[in-house]
C-alpha cells in the first residue's frame, strides 16, 4: 500500500475480499445521491487487519426525506433491504433521532451497512478524510489519525485497540502525532 | 528488476511473532506481527491471506 498524506490518497493492490465488492456496490449506490465516509472497523480490515465484521459504519450528512426516499428506492431494487424498518417514514424518524439504520443483502443481516447521519461534533471528518483506491474503485475512509484517535481513546475495547495499532503500525511514518493528540484532547473534552 | 521479481524477493522477507505472556499480550504481539507482515509483502500476498478470515464469514 502506498500512503500519500499530501494527496489524501491511500493506493492499494489487494485482491478484494466478499466485503470489499460488497461495500463497493453499496458505496456505488450511496455515493449517487450523498456524501458519505466510512469510519471505524472496516477501515482497518480495508487496511489489511485479520478480522471479520458484521458490519460497516458510515457516516452520512443530513439528507433530506425525497432524496433518501430515492436512495431507498435504489438500494432496494439493487437487492438490499433495510433490517430496521420498511416504511420510508420510520428509517427517516429513525436517521433524525440520530439513530443508525442498517442495510443488507435481501434475506440476509451479516454483513450490513450501518448508516448514520453525522453528528455535529463529528462534521470534521468530511474535511478529514482519505481516499483508497482500489483497482476495482474508490472508498473514501476517515484520516488515519481520526481513526487511531478514536479507536484508542474513544471507544476502547480491545478490539478497537488492536484495530489502532494495525493502523499505527502500517503507516507510522506517516502518521501525524500532533493530530492525534489534538484529537484525544477533543475526545476527553467530550467525556467531561 | 521487473516488478514480479520485486514482489517475489519481497514476499522471500520472514517475520517473526514474539510469543506473548497472556492472552492481551499474545493478541498484541499478533497485531503487531502481522502489521509487519502487511509492511513487508505485496498487497495481494498479504490479502490472499486476510481473505480467508473474511470470506469465511461473508458469501456474496
Amino acid at each position: 500500500m502506498i500512503y500519500n498524506p499530501e494527496k489524501r490518497e491511500i493506493i492499494c493492490d489487494r485482491e478484494l475480499s466478499n466485503l470489499d465488492k460488497l461495500t463497493l456496490k453499496f458505496i456505488r449506490i450511496l455515493e449517487k445521491h450523498l456524501d458519505y465516509v466510512i469510519i471505524s472497523g472496516y477501515v482497518a480490515i480495508l487496511l489489511g487487519r485479520s478480522r471479520a465484521t458484521e458490519d460497516v459504519d458510515i457516516f452520512i450528512k443530513k439528507i433530506d426525506k425525497a432524496k433518501f426516499f430515492v436512495f431507498y428506492e435504489e438500494l432496494k431494487k439493487e437487492g438490499f433491504w433495510c433490517i430496521n424498518a420498511e416504511k420510508l417514514e420510520d428509517l427517516s424518524s429513525y436517521l433524525d433521532e440520530g439513530l443508525a439504520v442498517r442495510f443488507a443483502l435481501k434475506k440476509r443481516s451479516i454483513p450490513n451497512f450501518e448508516v448514520k447521519i453525522v453528528k455535529r461534533e463529528d462534521e470534521d471528518v468530511f474535511n478529514d478524510f482519505i481516499l483508497v483506491k482500489l483497482k476495482e474503485g474508490i472508498l473514501k475512509i476517515s484520516s488515519l489519525e481520526r481513526q487511531i484517535a478514536f479507536k484508542r481513546y474513544f471507544l476502547c475495547s480491545e478490539k478497537d485497540i488492536e484495530d489502532a495499532l494495525h493502523v499505527e503500525k502500517i503507516f507510522k511514518d506517516k502518521i501525524d502525532y500532533e493530530k492525534i493528540n489534538k484529537l484525544k484532547r477533543i475526545i476527553e473534552k467530550r467525556r467531561k | 528488476m521487473s516488478k514480479n521479481t520485486e514482489n517475489n524477493k519481497k514476499e522471500e522477507k520472514r517475520v517473526f511473532m514474539k510469543p506473548g505472556r497472556n492472552n492481551k499480550e499474545d493478541r498484541l504481539n499478533f497485531v503487531k506481527f502481522w502489521a509487519e507482515y502487511v509492511k513487508t509483502h505485496s498487497d495481494k500476498e498479504w490479502s490472499k491471506q486476510q481473505n480467508v478470515v473474511i470470506d469465511s464469514q461473508i458469501r456474496i
